[in-house]
Order: structure tokens, then C-alpha cells, then sequence
């Protein structure tokens, strides 16, 4: 099914188009969530909730950018005010479900801390500081690096989500990675 | 190549997204220092929780999940047998139930004192009656013929 058939189907609150939308879309949505909350359950609620506003909104859905770019600005600004609700709380993703993926032992093994037994530790404080990090960054630098590093959107897709020139996507990004380098070596300073 | 500019580059050195030759002179320089080779191991140690959160995928249950949430939420339906005054009728016989059990709770707190109070006088008239008899006791125990 193309875009247009999905819009079509969705405005005509057709299931077989909703469908498709959701099957189309799942991945990519969840994992923009996840970039930005770094839970996985609720990067899936939060993921429901943009499936919910495109039922809810299609007619306002005016087709002047891709449907794939309304999508992603609905993730977008769905996980951007569930993190300033849950201000708090919500930098800290859980850890448990990182490292039940089957391949966390063999990826750990990639960065050693000599005289450290406990890797998983290490591993999670470094979690830890890796999101501080991110969530550290400017509004648009958190965006821009997200959408880059978890969504592996191209440049120019991340210009037409974010409404800006691909330059200034390219200088963002840039920006992200020199301040995200910056912080995660005054950790590693201060810890080694 | 000083440390201090190799060591500004290292983050796109892991992600790939430097020249050839800027990465080979790289590549070159951590052969031989191990302060650099260090941070560039704790970067690629960074890359490599991102490429392991990026495996994650949702759960085989998450479209029946969104369309049991998305019925619950949008059905025009449920709301036409719910019309205004339904609504309205609840939440007058929700304060009513709160007005009577109130009201409930102060009268019941009120006979409470009232039982309390005849429970002292009762008491009181106890102890005077056993009073009363302790002493026809002793005078009829005295008095008691013995066979």
C-alpha cells in the first residue's frame, strides 16, 4: 500500500490501512521513542499514543510534506513532552532491559576497563552517563543527533521533521557530537 | 598530529565519517599513544550501547494492544448511550451517598456518646446497688440461721 492508499484508507477509518500504517511504521517510531526516553516500555506507550494521533488527526494531515515526515514529527514532539512531564524521573532509562538483549555480552567486550571484574556495572554507570549526556544537549541538538543516531534518518530527511535547511541540520549534529565528546571525556577524566 | 586535535576528532573516527587520509593519519597516531587509544576505546565502547539500543524492537503484541487502547478511546457510540443528564444524575447520587454517610457517621457518633454516657450512669448504679446489698449481705450472713 503507498502513502496515499494509507491516507485514503486512515480518513476513511479503514482497519487494513491503519494496519499497514502501523506495520510501515512501528520500528521507526519506536525507535525515535526510545532515542529520546531510553525505556523501552515507555518508548512503546509513547509509540501507541503517535499511532492514536494519526488515527485521531489524518484529516488534518494536509499532504504537503510526506506522510513518513508527519509521522515522525508527531514521535517527535510526543516523546519531547512525555520528558517534560516526567522531568524528574525519566532521564535514567531502565537498565535491566538493555541488557537483555542476547548480543550485550559480546558488544560489551569492545570497551575493557582493566582491573574492573563487574563489566555489566560499568556498562550500566556508562548507560547512565550516555543519556545524562544526550539529554544534556540543546532542544534542537537533541533532536537532530537522535533522529541521526537511532533512526539513521539521512540529513535531508531530518530537514524536512525539523523544518530547517539541511546546513543547518548538518551544523546541529556537528555541534551535538562535539559537546556529547566533550562531556562523556570529562567522565572519563574524572573516573580514570 | 598533536594529541589534543587527534583527541577532538576521535567521536567521528568511531562513527567512520572522517576522510581517508584524516583517518588514516588518525589510525596512525593511536599505533603509538596510548592516552588517545584509550578514549578511543571508550568511544567505540559508546557506540556500541547506541547500535545495542538500536536492535531493540517492539513487542509482538503491540497492534493488538493500540487497537484495544484506540476502542476504548474513540467510540462515539458509547458516549450516545451516555447522554448529559445520565452523567449528571451520577454525580448527584455520588454526593447524595457522601451527604448520608456523613450524616450516617455524625449520628452514629452521637448515639455512641449517648451509650457511652447511660453505659457511666449504669455503672454508677451498679456499684451503688452492690454497695446496697454488700451490706444487707453481711447483716443476712450474720443473721443466717445455722442448721
Amino acid at each position: 500500500m503507498n502513502d496515499e492508499a494509507i491516507i485514503k484508507g486512515l480518513a476513511e477509518k479503514d482497519e487494513k490501512a491503519f494496519r499497514e500504517l502501523v506495520k510501515s511504521f512501528q520500528k521507526n517510531v519506536f525507535h525515535t521513542c526510545l532515542g529520546f526516553v531510553h525505556n523501552e516500555e515507555d518508548a512503546e506507550d509513547i509509540s501507541q499514543e503517535v499511532f492514536i494521533e494519526v488515527h485521531r488527526s489524518i484529516s488534518k494531515f494536509r499532504g504537503d510534506s510526506k506522510l513518513s515526515t508527519w509521522v515522525y514529527r508527531i514521535a517527535v514532539n510526543k516523546s519531547l513532552n512525555y520528558l517534560r512531564k516526567h522531568k524528574q524521573t525519566r532521564i535514567m532509562f531502565s537498565i535491566d532491559q538493555l541488557f537483555k538483549s542476547p548480543h550485550a555480552s559480546e558488544e560489551r567486550d569492545t570497551y575493557k576497563e582493566p582491573g574492573k571484574d563487574e563489566q555489566g556495572y560499568e556498562n550500566k554507570e556508562l548507560v547512565k552517563v550516555l543519556n545524562k549526556a544526550i539529554h544534556s544537549l540543546p532542544k534542537n541538538q537533541q533532536i537532530a543527533f537522535t533522529l541521526s543516531k537511532y533512526d539513521d534518518l539521512s540529513y535531508l530527511e531530518i530537514a524536512e521533521v525539523m523544518d530547517i535547511s539541511l546546513s543547518a541540520v548538518e551544523s546541529l549534529i556537528h555541534r551535538a557530537k562535539l559537546n556529547l565528546q566533550r562531556r562523556l571525556l570529562n567522565y572519563w577524566k574524572g573516573k580514570y | 598530529m598533536e594529541c589534543k586535535n587527534i583527541k577532538k576528532k576521535l567521536i567521528f573516527l568511531v562513527e567512520k565519517s572522517l576522510g581517508p587520509d584524516e583517518e588514516k593519519q588518525l589510525l596512525f597516531h593511536l599505533e603509538s599513544c596510548a592516552s588517545c587509544r584509550e578514549q578511543y576505546e571508550f568511544f567505540k565502547g559508546i557506540e556500541n550501547l547506541i547500535i545495542e539500543k538500536k536492535s531493540k524492537d517492539v513487542s509482538p503484541y503491540f497492534f493488538t494492544k493500540l487497537s484495544g487502547r484506540l476502542e476504548s478511546i474513540s467510540s462515539p457510540e458509547q458516549s450516545e448511550l451516555r447522554p448529559a443528564w445520565i452523567r449528571i444524575m451520577h454525580g448527584g447520587i455520588l454526593a447524595m451517598i457522601i451527604i448520608v454517610a456523613i450524616i450516617s457517621g455524625f449520628l452514629l457518633g452521637k448515639n455512641d456518646s449517648k451509650y457511652s454516657n447511660n453505659k457511666q450512669t449504669a455503672k454508677k448504679t451498679d456499684n451503688t446497688i452492690q454497695k446496697e446489698f454488700s451490706v444487707y449481705d453481711n447483716q443476712f450472713a450474720d443473721n443466717f440461721p445455722t442448721y
